[in-house]
């Protein structure tokens, strides 16, 4: 009688599996997985300390991307990011998430292949030395304003001044006895260009920029927003 | 009257149920956190208690992207990693994906396998195990899922559980599961038929007329078994969105319990030790040969189905939210009965008539409950009114039997001299009805109303009406003979102590007119109004304050009081102002008065309220002391007292301290006195990391009972007027026959785990756990005269002592689980568990061997849990996965 019982349920699980639609369409899996390159290792970032490079060193070891952005670290066309003034640490994030393989792009990836842990960080500490563009408006009433400074809780919209400060240059902290996320790691936004803002934005959105625990955070929230609430956000940040 | 299937009394209720409740719903269980109403929420085994070992790896990344620690608690306590979500593939096309986890290998126990506490609650045996098989499958657009799980150590402990729904829809589940209950391993029964409705004896022992000697040398020979009840239960359940905004419920669960336990069988009294030993007074006196006392087996055979139904709304019309449900339970007894055959004749030196005894098992009943709850926002102070209001019954209409068994007092044959003649005790129509007609109502009605008039400040007042309306009307009459009350000891008090003490009333008759006796059940009934007022006041953002009082006010019915006033007092303090600590007190006082009590309220149910009842000229013999007081029904005062400090220890560790303690004071010298509680807990957690996992814990507590009581001035029985006088410090009930009995426990609880997480291929487990009990049964009492006088012959102060030995119960366990992943796919699992136990409890004191179990007229069962034992439990598994 008990073995019957036991029979019966796993015949009704059986039966709820075949139930699934699902299944009867279970005739060839892709194996596309087994010929694509070998996935970068996820990059978690949440103990990451603050930068500690040469700003000194990195000025003679940043030539060569001068050449898009900008010799004082403004970049030279909108697609590519504004550097000046930039959080250190970030920056040397995305050098080695380039070189790692967690970031992907045809032009910083080569770059960032063949340099060191010490060149990345003083490069990241030489840019983050100079001085950020010249701020624009302080308008606080559009859309992409509202967003920034707000969110939009009833869309599960976080507001992004929680960690990239309220006037986007980045954050502050107060220091707690609580775990705390590694600030340093959170760049600031201010005066990027719409371009290069909607396409991060994009990129987090898409998944294609996911692979570290920054990144995942971002994925998440970007998840959260329109194509139109990027174009306001990137308008708004980029006005300022 | 004849039985129906408890499913068919189930399906009757349920269509009836549906038909009101619901359009067409299937019947459900309920797990977990929604509308669970009987057991089944936790689905593990010996071999894994979470049931989920096999997927708990802790996932690096926490809870958050965001930091690297876990966060904590309101209260302080860590949050623990969540585990990782196991690998998935995708299935066919769709947007399905699925896994599949099997786990099956082979148990091997070792050393002292068949101690008791070894196998209690897990019926280890040598053989092939399945630990786990999971198979689920997600369609994460659609939000449809099937799971099943199921894992199986033996026939008697193993599980198995299919869910499948719609998140946000609906979810069924059904369930099959065996969990098993080893009462002893060291059983000797003296009687064949164990599991059966019939104990017979073996051969070469004559029902009532065997010798304690022949008794003695078949039992030395009996085969040693194991008793064990294994709990077998099944069940389906639904849940689900009916519209927007109600939700419907149901559920039916089956649980079969089987098995055998120790039960009884007295033959009347068998304590004749009156006479000194060998060594003389103070040395074990003459074993008895009267009377009769049998530990027999009894069989377990229960089937209860619970059935649940219901709706809920969520969103209300007119702004209520109201829940409504309709519950019953259905409990059939498939062994109602348990007749057995006596070795011994309760009179010594001649062969007894009554050869063996009945018991009547647990009836088949029937309970019902239909429950409304409702509740609604007030637009003063941002409050909110919420009603409750039940009714519920409880039937039971079985077949009655007949007061003696025609096979142990055959018709045509009389006990003994007397003169009562079997033919007319042991057929039913010796009763004054044939089934039991037995009915309790119950019914509850809660009215509450919350408030929050100030930010800091929230407060609430709170009625409840409970009553109990017991409507079950039985006398003990015999229409065959015109007698009241029942032949006690089945049949055999009247063989040895006469027509006088048979236990029967029949007015008129010299012989039973004066006799003292029950002849009606006593309708215990009760209504209790409860009022509750209660508040938090926040003082500060470290600091908040409660205040509850509560007013209890219980009528009971056919009770010593009549009506009894509980008042409660309550403080609470919860506190984050002691440094990185968070403080949570709480301080409870309670005083409970009452009417005049009435020691023996119950003569409307005994026979001098009958007609024809003839006092006998030394009056009624005291029932007790007009001063015992039972401890509910008597004056309380009792306070509690509970504080938890919860400490953190950086951003990884947690160290929790609770001390706690009641005093109960109860108003009474003859009766309980007092009780209280002391007891502190500290645990220290800490999870430096996503792969190592520490907790350790130390548990004490300290508890007390202490009660008193008078013996009978048995010079007096039935020899002096006085021995009516039921007054403490009077000549039936001396002060110097006072004795008080105060049972002590001290149990103390330590251990400790980790879990290691040495590589991702590598996982460790290894727990500690140590028990200790000891418990002292003490007494102290005001002289000799509180020792019964039969045995003053046999005793003296300093045999006597001031307590019993004590009762220690000592355990200690060592788990280890290994988990070693071979490939991505299949992997390996070492399970070890070693125990090592002590036990020592003087009511099985001289139990060595089977032969040791027949003293005097006295036939026990069980030699006891085994004293000293190690025993080891080693599991090796492979495990495949998707």
């Amino acid at each position: 009688m008990t073995t019957l019982k036991i029979l019966g349920l796993i015949a009704l699980a059986m039966a709820s599996v075949a139930w699934m639609p699902a299944l009867h369409a279970a005739t060839d899996i892709p194996a596309a997985a087994g010929t694509t390159a070998k996935p970068a290792p996820f990059l978690d970032v949440r103990r990451q300390s603050p930068n500690d490079g040469n700003a000194h060193d990195g000025a003679g070891k940043a030539t060569v991307c001068a050449a898009c952005h900008g010799p004082k670290g403004v970049a030279v066309a909108p697609n590519f990011p504004n550097l000046a003034g930039q959080s250190a640490t970030y920056l040397y994030l995305q050098l080695k998430q380039f070189k790692g393989g967690q970031r992907g792009d045809p032009v910083m990836s080569g770059q960032a292949a063949n340099l060191s842990d010490t060149n990345m960080r003083d490069l990241a500490s030489y840019y983050a030395s100079l001085p950020p563009k010249t701020p624009g408006s302080d308008e606080t009433q559009s859309a992409g304003a509202q967003l920034f400074l707000s969110g939009d809780p009833a869309r599960g919209i976080p507001p992004c001044q929680g960690c990239h400060g309220s006037d986007a240059t980045g954050p502050r902290y107060e220091a707690s006895g609580k775990p705390q996320p590694p600030w340093a790691t959170f760049p600031r936004l201010r005066g990027q260009s719409l371009v290069y803002v909607t396409k991060a934005l994009n990129d987090f959105r898409s998944g294609a920029r996911s692979d570290s625990s920054n990144a995942r955070i971002m994925q998440s929230i970007a998840g959260t927003l329109s194509d139109d609430d990027i174009q306001h956000l990137s308008t708004y940040l980029s006005s300022r | 009257m004849p039985k129906q299937h408890p499913l068919a009394t189930g399906l009757v209720w349920c269509v009836t149920a549906s038909a009101v409740a619901l359009p067409c719903v299937s019947s459900a269980q309920f797990d977990t956190s929604d509308t669970q109403r009987v057991g089944n929420t936790q689905f593990g085994n010996n071999l894994d208690p979470t049931g989920w070992s096999s997927f708990q790896t802790p996932d690096p990344m926490g809870m958050s992207y965001l930091h690297p620690d876990q966060l904590r608690t309101p209260t302080g306590s860590l949050y623990p990693y969540p585990s990782q979500a196991p690998a998935e593939a995708p299935m066919g096309q769709g947007d399905w994906t699925y896994h599949w986890l099997l786990q099956f290998g082979y148990i091997h126990t070792s050393g002292d396998r068949n101690a008791e506490f070894f196998q209690q609650y897990a019926a280890w045996k040598d053989a092939g195990a399945l630990g786990a098989f999971d198979f689920s499958a997600l369609n994460r657009k659609t939000g449809q899922y099937v799971e099943f799980r199921g894992s199986r150590i033996d026939e008697d402990n193993q599980y198995y559980r299919l869910r499948m729904g719609t998140y946000g829809s609906y979810r069924v589940e059904a369930f099959f599961r065996d969990i098993p209950h080893v009462l002893s391993t060291d059983a000797y029964p003296l009687w064949n038929g164990v599991g059966s409705t019939s104990l017979t004896l073996p051969p070469g022992l004559t029902p009532g007329a065997s010798s304690q000697a022949q008794v003695a040398a078949v039992e030395a020979d009996r085969p040693r078994r194991t008793l064990q009840v294994t709990r077998e239960s099944e069940g389906v359940s639904w849940e689900g969105m009916l519209g927007k905004d109600w939700i419907g419920y149901a559920g039916v669960t089956n649980e079969n319990r089987h098995g055998e336990r120790d039960w009884g069988g007295s033959m009347f009294f068998s304590y004749y030790y009156t006479a000194p030993g060998p060594g003389g007074i103070g040395t074990p006196g003459i074993q008895g040969t009267g009377g009769g006392q049998n530990e027999t087996v009894r069989p377990v055979d229960f089937t209860t189905t619970d059935i649940n139904i219901g709706m809920r709304n969520k969103a209300g019309a007119a702004g209520w939210r109201f829940n409504f449900n309709m519950s019953a339970s259905f409990f059939r007894d498939h062994k109602d009965s348990l007749s057995f055959s006596a070795p011994f004749s309760p009179v010594p030196g001649s062969a007894s008539v009554i050869t063996g005894g009945t018991w009547s098992l647990e009836p088949d009943n029937n309970y019902y409950n239909v429950r409304l709850e409702g509740s609604h926002p007030l637009s003063l102070w941002r409050g909110e009114f919420s009603a409750t209001a039940s009714y519920g019954s409880m039937r039971q209409n079985d077949a009655l039997q007949s007061p003696l068994d025609p096979a142990f007092c055959p018709t045509g044959q009389f006990i003994g001299t007397t003169g009562i003649a079997c033919a007319n005790w042991n057929t039913t129509a010796a009763l004054s009805q044939q089934s039991a007609d037995a009915r309790i109502d119950t019914g509850l009605v809660n009215l509450r109303a919350s408030f929050r008039p100030l930010t800091d400040l929230t407060a609430y007042v709170n009625f409840r009406w409970r009553g109990e309306n017991n409507m079950t009307r039985y006398t003990m009459y015999n229409p065959l003979t015109g007698q009241y009350g029942f032949l006690h000891e089945n049949g055999t008090q009247t063989l040895v102590v006469g027509n006088l003490e048979a236990g029967l009333f029949q007015a008129g008759n010299p012989l039973y007119q004066s006799y003292f006796t029950q002849f009606a059940n006593i309708p215990y009934s009760y209504n209790d109004r409860q009022a509750e007022l209660g508040g938090t006041y926040q003082v500060n953002n470290h600091n908040s304050l409660g205040l509850t009082y509560t007013f209890d006010r219980q009528t009971p019915q056919q009770r010593e009081r009549t009506y009894l006033n509980d008042q409660h007092l309550k403080l609470t303090w919860d506190s984050q102002a002691l440094g990185q600590s968070t403080l949570r007190f709480s301080y409870e006082y309670e005083k409970r008065t009452g009417g005049p009590y009435n020691y023996f309220p119950y003569m409307p149910w005994y026979s001098p309220s009958l007609p024809g009842y003839v006092q006998s000229e030394l009056g009624i013999l005291a029932y007790t002391v007009s001063q015992m007081y039972k401890y509910d029904m008597s004056d309380l005062e009792a306070s509690k007292l509970k504080a938890i400090i919860t400490t953190p220890l950086g951003n990884t560790a947690t160290l929790t301290t609770t001390f706690y303690g009641n005093r109960n004071r109860y108003g009474a010298d003859i009766g309980r006195q007092s009780a209280s509680t002391t007891g502190a807990d500290v645990s220290f957690d800490w999870t430096p990391s996503a792969s190592t996992t520490f907790n350790s814990y130390l548990s004490m507590e300290s508890s007390r009972i202490k009660q008193g009581n008078v013996a009978d001035n048995e010079s007096l029985m039935d020899q002096s007027p006085e021995q009516a006088n039921t007054q403490f410090g009077g000549p039936m009930y001396p002060y110097a026959n006072f004795w008080t009995a105060t049972d002590t426990e001290k149990d103390a609880n330590v251990g400790a785990t980790i879990s290691h997480v040495f590589t991702p291929r590598v996982k460790l487990d290894v727990g500690y756990d140590y028990t200790y009990s000891r418990g002292v049964n003490g007494y102290d009492y005001a002289s000799m005269g509180a020792i019964t006088p039969g045995y003053l012959a046999i005793l003296t102060t300093a045999s006597i002592g001031n307590s019993f030995p004590a009762n220690i119960y000592r355990l200690q366990t060592l788990t280890a689980n290994l988990n070693l992943a071979l490939t991505q796919r299949v992997g390996l699992r070492l399970y070890g568990q070693y125990g090592y136990g002590r036990y020592a409890d003087w009511h099985y004191t001289g139990f060595d061997a089977p032969g040791d179990l027949v003293i005097g007229n006295r036939v026990y069962t069980d030699l006891g849990p085994q004293t000293r034992w190690h025993a080891a439990v080693l599991g090796a598994f492979v495990t495949l996965k998707l």
